[in-house]
């Protein structure tokens, strides 16, 4: 069974790349090694703050105006890896249980990453990997958040902690619906 | 469930080599002499749990205790009660006074047991053991 999703995904950018973004309506990003889910654009889901806080980080970074883009995103659910849910937490180990039972080496040149590099490397081409061969259009999970967990003091006495964001990986913009694109500038 | 086929392809999609029924499966990151290194799948689970797992990374993050019924105290970041830690952040409450301090630099667990029980004893909050 299969059906329609919607998400309501947030990205923090800056102004200038929201022109571009708006102009070319697509995202462009650059391939890396680390990426936790893989290579694609990420996205909080339904957590503006979150893209706030991270506009207001590249925006320092690049001495730029931080401003918050709003895009909905549509897909059928078999085409979104949800590994904040069961199933999709079943895919990723059978994966990777497939790959081990299959005794597969992947073989890539030598960067002289440091190991942490390496194994950050070795997830985001799992990711990548597993993305093509099932045709996923995008992926997400909430993430814990190790640096900053009492955000919200006293919610940890009730076991509440803070997260990273539900983030979305979009591996295929065709779900994106670029006519929904709004731009919010932080202040 | 998944097609090797499919993977080989989408491997050669991303222009990675990769090999079937290897003696040593993982990752090979291959220098040009040919000699490598290699991370294998439990390295990558490894990985995914400190990156992925909620309740691994409260359990290395939170070291929280009731040092007696009057005294808490919780810990913050990957505190590691043997070893010489910088902590993000210590919280102690006595009775209905609450202290938190951050970036203290405790040498050894006795250190921060003895701060602990100063703080017992006559609750001077200031300065780390």
């Amino acid at each position: 069974m299969h059906y329609n999703r919607s998400f309501h995904c947030f990205h923090g950018t800056t102004t200038n790349r929201f022109e571009d973004i708006y102009e070319d309506r697509k995202f462009v990003y650059n391939q890396r090694k680390n990426h936790w889910l893989g290579n694609g654009i990420y996205f909080f889901l339904d957590d503006r703050e979150k893209a706030e806080w991270w506009a207001k980080t590249i925006s320092r970074r690049e001495k730029a105006v931080p401003c918050i883009v709003y895009i909905n995103g549509n897909a059928a659910s078999n085409e979104v890896l949800d590994l904040n849910t069961e199933s999709g937490q079943g895919i990723l180990q059978g994966f990777i249980e497939f790959l081990k039972a299959q005794k597969v080496a992947i073989k890539v040149p030598e960067t002289n990453l440091s190991k942490d590099e390496q194994e950050h490397y070795f997830r985001c081409i799992v990711m990548d990997l597993l993305a093509i061969e099932k045709g996923y259009k995008a992926s997400c999970y909430l993430f814990p958040n190790s640096s900053k967990p009492y955000m919200f003091d006293d919610l940890m006495s009730y076991g509440i902690m803070n997260n990273k964001g539900n983030q979305l990986c979009v591996y295929d913009q065709s779900i994106l619906d670029f006519n929904s694109l709004e731009k919010s500038v932080v202040r | 469930m998944f097609d090797i086929n499919k993977i080989m392809l989408a491997a050669e999609k991303l222009g990675l080599q990769i090999e079937l029924n290897a003696e040593n499966p993982g990752m090979h990151f291959v220098r040009e002499d040919n000699t490598s290194d290699y991370l294998t799948y439990d390295d990558l689970s490894k990985n995914f749990t400190k990156e992925f797992f909620a309740d691994q990374e409260a359990n290395e993050m939170d070291y929280h205790f009731n040092y007696s019924s009057f005294l808490n105290v919780t810990f913050g970041n990957h505190f590691l009660p043997n070893k010489s830690q910088k902590l993000e952040q210590i919280e102690i409450t006595v009775g209905d006074n609450r202290k938190t301090t951050k970036n203290s630099y405790y040498a050894s667990f006795e250190g921060m047991e003895n701060y602990v029980i100063a703080v017992n004893t006559n609750t001077n909050l200031t300065g780390a053991a």
